[in-house]
């Protein structure tokens, strides 16, 4: 669509995004129908918290990160203890490295299921959307009886949990998983037989492991493309090492095969919450740590459902951090979008976008786009779906 | 291979321009360079298949009344500290640490840049493309100039942000908890 003079046509996307969490801006460059570019600008969402941390004591700064994302908080919360109790010399008890664990993956298992709605709706698929999230209160009324909350779920202290699971609780989830795991098994099958479902995911997006090391990608969004990276392998914390976690991988780095491995990676949690309570060890559920934490750094890596997420905390040997720094999943595979955009029609980036299940957040998105004439009009982002699935149809 | 074992090859790959290292935790191995050394230290890396790059932490060191961290860090290192290449820790510094995780092991690579005012490090955008959005976020947040950065556009702060405001400095003011408003 270049013009006489020969410019390009830029398309702005975001910052507004109103299906997933989070707001990004982002500028493809566009040829017709096909970018020819793209590039990415965050931070609508940026509250200051790395700052946020360092004048909060050590156990505030805990319900603090817990709010880094809504989706994922207890991996936050996760990393931070285990960097902290690292650096005081304590270790939680065995019962509350399991319970943290127990957590995490319940966590990881609405953070897949809520991705895969959302990613259907992009698709224009709204019925896997709707039985997915329908399903998906099934793990959300098991956080809630686990911890009392559906999000943020509070579950650590610096030195163990404040939860505990009984005999009644673990047949609940027990039960929960079985139902879960049934309708997973018929998710996989839609999400890889389905032709029209295909159409949007199979060879869109394509990322050689080569390309997902070179951009940095992570977690899920790197494994889909070959690249065997899960922290939980690779550097077992809590209560992994008890546990042996198979790493979930594909070969073909497509969107298609993003779907594959997070709903795999979906089983792998359910036998995963069944090892667990089957061998919930006894015992107590909290350490003692000091209010004051010795001088010292540490690194703290966990798999978020998303990716490995980075912490590097700082002590000085008060009652607060010197500094903490959080490198989330999302920022890393943003990288790979603005690189796998290029060579795909517009309509695809809103599944792209989908694909490496961003943290965005829930406002009205506005898509300019400019014609030759130069006369402009602005798309909502449920224009761009459209455009999306009508190309499609 | 074992975690210790990654270490100790870390620790030879970047033996010629190491000026000291030290063991932060059982897998956590910190290693300082001269900034000027950098770009052959992250190229030794990636030749050698060392991890990948997790990370790139900023750290603001205070000046010499309060650098008991760094003064007691340096006693303890005393045999492998290089007196003459210390930086000269008259006034606030910052620390740049780039974080590579291999398996278990952790490798910072430690650049300390003089002052603030000569606050620069080289990017190693043209060694590890995926660092670009991580030094944006260091030209932001602390006012550390990356030399030869790809793209310096804002990343996270507003477009309306002042200039030569860096949030994460620590003479930046930052509300306590409680406080509201503002």
């Amino acid at each position: 669509m270049a013009n006489q003079k020969g410019s390009k046509f830029i398309i702005p996307i975001g910052p507004q995004h109103p299906a997933l969490k989070e707001p990004g801006h982002f500028e493809f460059t566009v040829d017709g129908e096909i970018v020819t570019g793209a590039s990415v600008r965050l931070g609508y969402v940026h509250r200051g918290i790395e700052k946020a941390t360092e004048g909060r004591t050590w156990v505030q700064n805990l319900y603090l990160l817990e709010r880094v994302c809504g989706i994922c908080s207890h991996v936050h919360a996760m990393a931070y203890v285990l960097g902290v109790e690292r650096l005081a010399g304590v270790d939680a008890p065995p019962r509350a490295q399991a319970i943290r664990t127990l957590t995490a993956e319940l966590e990881r298992v609405h953070s897949h299921l809520l991705w895969l709605g959302v990613a259907a709706h992009e698709a224009g698929f709204d019925t896997l959307f709707m039985y997915s999230w329908r399903d998906r209160e099934t793990v959300m009324d098991i956080l809630e009886s686990l911890t009392g909350n559906r999000v943020n779920y509070s579950v650590n202290v610096l030195g163990g949990v404040k939860v505990d699971v009984n005999d009644a609780l673990r047949d609940t989830i027990l039960k929960g998983m079985d139902f879960l795991e049934e309708r997973t098994r018929h998710y996989l099958n839609v999400v890889t037989t389905d032709s029209t479902f295909l159409a949007r995911t199979r060879g869109i997006g394509i990322m050689t492991a080569a390309q997902a090391e070179e951009l940095g990608a992570v977690g899920p969004t790197a494994r889909a493309s070959g690249v065997a990276r899960d922290v939980r392998v690779d550097a077992p914390y809590a209560y992994y090492p008890s546990v042996d976690v198979r790493i979930v991988l594909a070969q073909a780095g497509d969107l298609a095969a993003r779907f594959v491995v997070r709903i795999q990676e979906l089983f792998e949690s359910y036998r995963l919450i069944r090892t667990i309570l089957d061998n919930l060890p006894q015992g107590e559920l909290e350490v003692r740590v000091s209010r004051r934490i010795p001088e010292g750094e540490t690194v703290s890596r966990v798999e978020a459902p998303r990716g490995e997420l980075f912490y590097f905390i700082k002590a000085n040997g008060s009652d607060k951090p010197e500094r903490i720094k959080v490198r989330t999943p999302s920022l890393c595979n943003f990288g790979t979008v603005v690189a796998t955009a290029i060579g795909h029609k517009l309509a695809d980036m809103p599944m792209l976008l989908a694909g490496i299940d961003p943290c965005f957040s829930c406002n009205d998105r506005m898509v300019q786009v400019i014609d030759q004439n130069g006369a402009s009009r602005l798309w909502s982002w449920e224009d761009l779906v459209r455009h999306g699935i009508e190309t499609y149809r | 291979m074992e975690t210790e074992e990654l270490l100790i090859q870390a620790e030879d790959l970047l033996k010629p321009w190491t000026r000291w290292c030290r063991r932060e935790q059982s897998n956590i191995l910190t290693v300082s360079v001269s900034r000027r050394d950098l770009l052959q230290c992250v190229a030794r890396l990636r030749e050698a298949h060392w991890g990948y790059l997790s990370a790139i932490t900023g750290l603001h060191l205070p000046g010499l009344t309060k650098t008991a961290d760094e003064e007691t860090q340096w006693s303890r290192l005393s045999h492998e500290v290089d007196i003459h290449s210390a930086p000269p820790h008259t006034g606030d510094s910052f620390v740049v640490l780039y974080h590579f995780c291999h398996g278990n092991a952790v490798l910072n690579l430690r650049v300390h840049p003089p002052s603030l005012e000569d606050a620069s490090v080289p990017s190693i955008c043209n060694l590890i493309p995926s660092a670009t959005l991580y030094e944006r976020e260091l030209q932001e947040m602390f006012g550390i100039r990356v030399d030869g950065t790809p793209n310096d556009d804002r990343l996270l702060l507003p477009d309306e942000w002042p200039q030569g405001v860096y949030p994460l400095r620590k003479s930046s003011p930052s509300r306590q908890a409680g406080e509201i408003g503002g």
